[in-house]
């Protein structure tokens, strides 16, 4: 089963599209939700959730129809929104435990889980402080821990990371990355690009309301199309030069004297290994370039726009 | 890092149905205000006239000649006169900070994300503050009318439930109408004290303009509806008294707690949902 279904959405504020004809189908496992401001990101997560009626198309979530069946849709899906909220007067493990209990855990079983999620995310003692005295780093433990609490399928988490020191973001990427392994799906809507490659598997790319790229990750930061990075222990010039005899043609990168990029299909990697090899130069590696996340987003953006 | 394990799984256990999921926020508002120590206090506060008038009636059927049984109406009315001045102040004290305290929290968006709906939402604080409003009304004057019944010589069974009727109805009105209006102040967002003071303010501000229309217009019985006094005295002369003329006030009072709370209603919808 897809995670949701967005078949030719639209959405506007006051005339103002939010979301344009979106369609895709999006799988299992961890997707990065990216885009710049006003790309759609809060709006396509608000509507998967029920929250605002499209005005054309439809979606539906875990195979549930989002505008009909709003409740369901909440009840299977956990949400952790992105500004400080929390629930007034009430410490940590009240908190989650009233968390559960608004999306469908029996008392019982609110008690024992939530005690388990705040484990889990980290919360020692702390758990018996009001919310409202918490460090942001912990108010995102939280939240994190309400949103989960209740065994979601599917876990929209809108910048997890906002606000937290380096070993908090550690810490929260690894209980972001540790969810797949127990079953629960995640959506990372963030602006720090290092979040999604550390956490992510697959990314979806939102501009001006538009679904611009969906896939996985590693082919999002592939290089210029079938480009290779290409390392030698010596004699790059003459490598490069004999290349492009064979009709390859290579650049040199400029910051390193041993490296270079040539632009091949992957059926002719061996012609670069016989051409290296008839010179009498060793080759260091030979792979597919893998661009930043960052890279590979503005060179998408610069080639969309 | 934590020194717990981290042995964490999915939830498998059945989920209860959203229906009725108002009762989960009905029940955490009761939770909290109980445990306020203010709230304990106010409550021994509260209760005091429904205390000395029980036993002012002990008093009075023991060593007089008064049987108890003929003192329904002003009786009654003196404690509710008692018991809605005290509801005021519990509403612009309590009921103030029922949503305006989820709006400065932001908690609104941790709702509105689970499956409660903005009538759930609704059901549940209206349901708690009207359960509060119950607490300081509805129980003391209860508790009263089992005392006149137990003291009283010749109040027959047919009129101790006549009056626990008209006492519920009362208390009911009372609670429903002035917890639609707190909440409704309450939505606005403003802080708790300041719905608060904005509550006793227009309450003393409409009855002032309420005095000065009545006095130059021809004392209209019309303008009670600017007077949530007018309205709640009104409803205790029609339910102990038995007084026709006084049903406008009955249904008025209804009408205004049902027409804010469809209000709340479809503001707290705009608070879940965006429009396109």
């Amino acid at each position: 089963m897809t995670l949701f279904e967005l078949h030719d959405l639209t959405f506007s504020y006051g005339g103002r599209p939010a979301l344009s004809h979106v369609d895709a189908k999006v799988q299992p496992g961890s997707v990065g939700l990216l885009g710049p401001n006003g790309a759609g990101k809060t709006t396509l997560i608000r509507t998967l959730l029920g929250l605002t009626d499209p005005n054309a198309g439809r979606a539906t979530v875990l195979g549930v129809d989002p505008q009909r069946q709003a409740a369901l849709v909440r009840q299977l899906v956990g949400y952790m929104p992105e500004n400080e909220a929390w629930f007034k007067d009430l410490n940590g493990f009240e908190a989650v435990r009233y968390a559960g209990r608004l999306s469908g855990l029996p008392p019982a079983a609110a008690i024992q889980r939530a005690h388990e999620v705040l484990d889990y995310a980290g919360l020692g003692e702390a758990r018996y402080r009001p919310v409202g005295e918490y460090s942001t780093g912990m108010k995102q433990r939280v939240k994190l821990a309400q949103a989960i609490v209740h065994g979601p399928r599917l876990a929209f988490l809108d910048e997890p990371t906002n606000g937290l020191d380096p070993h908090g973001r550690d810490e929260m990427l690894a209980l972001i990355t540790d969810l797949g392994r127990i079953g629960i799906s995640v959506v990372l809507s963030t602006h720090i690009l290092g979040d999604v490659e550390r956490v992510c598997s697959d990314v979806l790319l939102m501009v001006a309301g538009e679904i611009k790229h969906y896939g996985p990750l590693s082919a999002f930061r592939k290089g210029n199309d079938g480009e290779y990075l290409v390392g030698v222990k010596a004699g790059r010039e003459a490598l490069i030069e004999a290349l492009g005899h064979e009709g390859l043609y290579g650049r040199a990168d400029p910051e390193d004297p041993l490296l270079f990029r040539v632009k091949l299909e992957p059926e002719r990697v061996p012609t670069l290994w016989r051409v290296a090899h008839h010179l009498g130069l060793q080759l260091r590696h030979v792979e597919p370039e893998t661009l930043s996340l960052e890279t590979a987003l503005m060179r998408f953006l610069s080639g969309a726009s | 890092m934590s020194i717990y394990v981290r042995r964490f799984s999915r939830y498998e256990g059945k989920l209860e149905p959203p229906r009725g999921r108002f009762r989960v926020i009905l029940l955490a508002e009761l939770r909290r205000i109980f445990a306020d120590k203010w709230w304990r206090r106010f409550l021994f506060g509260a209760a005091m006239p429904a205390v000395m008038m029980a036993g002012w009636l002990y008093l009075m059927t023991t060593f007089q000649e008064a049987t108890g049984a003929e003192l329904d109406f002003p009786f009654f009315s003196v404690l509710f006169g008692w018991q809605f001045s005290w509801l005021g102040i519990m509403q612009a004290w309590f009921g103030a900070s029922m949503i305006t305290g989820d709006m400065q929290t932001k908690a609104l968006s941790l709702y509105f994300t689970r499956p409660i709906d903005a009538t759930q939402y609704l059901l549940g604080k209206l349901g708690a503050t009207m359960a509060l409003a119950l607490t300081i009304t509805w129980i003391p004057s209860l508790l009263v009318a089992v005392v006149q019944y137990s003291v009283a010589d010749h109040l027959t069974f047919g009129a101790f439930a006549e009056n626990v009727w008209s006492i519920t109805a009362c208390s009911m009105g009372a609670a429903f109408t002035t917890s639609a209006l707190i909440l409704l102040l309450s939505s606005t967002g403003l802080s708790a004290r300041y719905v608060g003071i904005t509550w006793l303010g227009a309450f003393v501000f409409l009855e002032a303009i309420r005095g000065i229309l009545y006095e130059s217009t021809g004392r209209s019985e019309a303008l009670d509806v600017l007077s949530l006094a007018r309205l709640l005295s009104g409803s205790v002369e029609y339910y102990f008294l038995g007084a026709s003329h006084k049903l406008g006030s009955v249904i008025t009072l209804w009408g205004v707690g049902a027409l804010l709370t469809l209000i709340l209603r479809i503001r707290l919808s705009g608070f879940e949902k965006a429009r396109s």
